[in-house]
């Protein structure tokens, strides 16, 4: 959560509005999944390397019934299969990593202890690259405040612009290749196709008629 | 000055939040819908999804995915039918919890890439009554989604170049495959000629002068 620190002391008034304002706009930042009783809910998405990424899962409180137990478990796996995140049992937690393979990384939900009948909702926040900073130890350790830290975000996000469309143009090139290479590929297999369509029949014939001379009809 | 300061941390904390961004993929099987809530009324929620391909066969195998926006009052501010990836953008009526749903009308699971994005301009109407509006936290909010509406385009770029990518890799595969079985097949075939021949001509009778 962003805090940000004025230089002058506030008064109580202005520190509760503060506080209400923080508590509504804390529930509201993530998308919300169902998860079904039975089975798992998974989400993921496709993460290049040397990315952070930070996540964290609520199981949410649906009505006034405050006293839900319902649980559910965890799982994160990177895309050759390591064990990033596992936790089974619980009612929120929270991971963090950075990602050392590129692929499609994982996340997987299933529901443990169901105290009420029909599906649980977990609150998801999950955030990669720019999104993930932590732009509190930012403003703290550059003392910037104010327009100066909107203006350095912005500069953060036009660098991971800047980052992500280099990222896109060597995706290109690389599909680009593989797309000549199998061009390529379709022209001499079709004429391969060809010369063994040529050969077989000329091995056919050949040999029907060495067949033919050795039974004495030809 | 006081109350400058204070503007200040207020106007911190509304811009601080207005980068609600979630990409994430899912599976559709049937029915998924994902929950998202938006502050503000007159928000703009922004985003596009790609279905990534798993392997179809023929591309009539799969006319695509519906997706539906339904408001927290229930009515549907936006339906896109059988279609394979799409941007949508539409300003929200009232506060409140969205449900983003995607349904696969065929018994084969497709995996979604989706992003949503929503965004909010300070305006007169959110502040109380004796403060003002800053003109530079305006700008900068401008500015902050005019960048999140570049990186959603990059989002899609992305996602439509994984599926691509997909299709690249199925069809590379498919070209070694079916040509290698075709020359197996070939061969077999003939060789499968000539042992008919052959046979036809060692047991008819009438064809063997000893």
């Amino acid at each position: 959560m962003f805090m940000c620190t004025g230089k002058r002391v506030m008064s109580l008034p202005m520190l509760l509005l503060l506080l209400l304002f923080i508590c509504f706009f804390s529930t509201s930042r993530a998308i919300w999944i169902t998860l079904p009783p039975t089975g798992t809910k998974c989400v993921s998405e496709e993460i290049h390397n040397n990315v952070v990424v930070l996540a964290e899962y609520v199981v949410v409180a649906t009505g006034g019934d405050q006293s839900h137990n319902s649980t559910i478990s965890v799982k994160v796996t990177s895309p050759y299969g390591n064990s990033l995140h596992h936790l089974e049992n619980t009612s929120s937690g929270n991971f963090a990593f950075t990602s050392r393979e590129s692929g499609n990384y994982l996340a997987c939900f299933w529901v443990t202890h169901n105290d009420r009948d029909g599906d649980i909702s977990v609150n998801l926040d999950w955030k990669t690259g720019i999104a993930a900073k932590d732009w509190d130890t930012v403003a703290r350790k550059e003392k910037i405040e104010g327009v100066e830290l909107e203006l350095r975000k912005l500069e953060g996000s036009v660098e991971s612009i800047h980052e992500n469309l280099i990222y896109l143009r060597g995706r290109e090139a690389e599909m680009r290749n593989v797309n000549e290479s199998t061009n390529s590929r379709v022209a001499w297999f079709s004429i391969m196709s060809l010369g063994i369509c040529i050969t077989v029949s000329v091995l056919q014939l050949w040999h029907l008629k060495r067949y033919f001379h050795k039974k004495k009809l030809i | 000055m006081r109350g400058a300061n204070v503007w200040t941390v207020f106007m911190c904390l509304m811009l601080s939040f207005f980068a609600r961004i979630q990409s994430l993929s899912v599976t559709v099987n049937d029915v998924e819908c994902v929950y998202e809530y938006v502050l503000y009324e007159g928000d703009t929620v922004s985003g596009n999804f790609v279905v990534v391909d798993h392997d179809i066969f023929w591309s009539s195998d799969h006319p695509g995915i519906d997706f539906t926006v339904t408001t927290p009052a229930g009515n549907t501010v936006q339906n896109i039918k059988g279609t394979s990836g799409d941007k949508f953008s539409f300003k929200a009526p009232t506060h409140g919890m969205y449900k983003f749903c995607f349904h696969n009308p065929y018994s084969t699971p497709e995996t979604v890439s989706f992003y949503i994005h929503v965004g909010h301009i300070p305006s007169e109407h959110d502040l109380a009554k004796d403060e003002h509006l800053d003109p530079v936290n305006v700008k900068i909010a401008e500015l902050r989604e005019a960048l999140e509406s570049v990186t959603a385009e990059q989002k899609y770029l992305k996602a439509r170049d994984a599926r691509h990518r997909h299709t690249n890799e199925s069809t590379r595969k498919r070209v070694i495959f079916y040509t290698v079985g075709e020359y197996l097949l070939l061969a077999a075939v003939s060789a499968l000629q000539v042992i008919y021949i052959r046979r036809l001509f060692s047991k008819s009778v009438a064809y063997n002068r000893v």
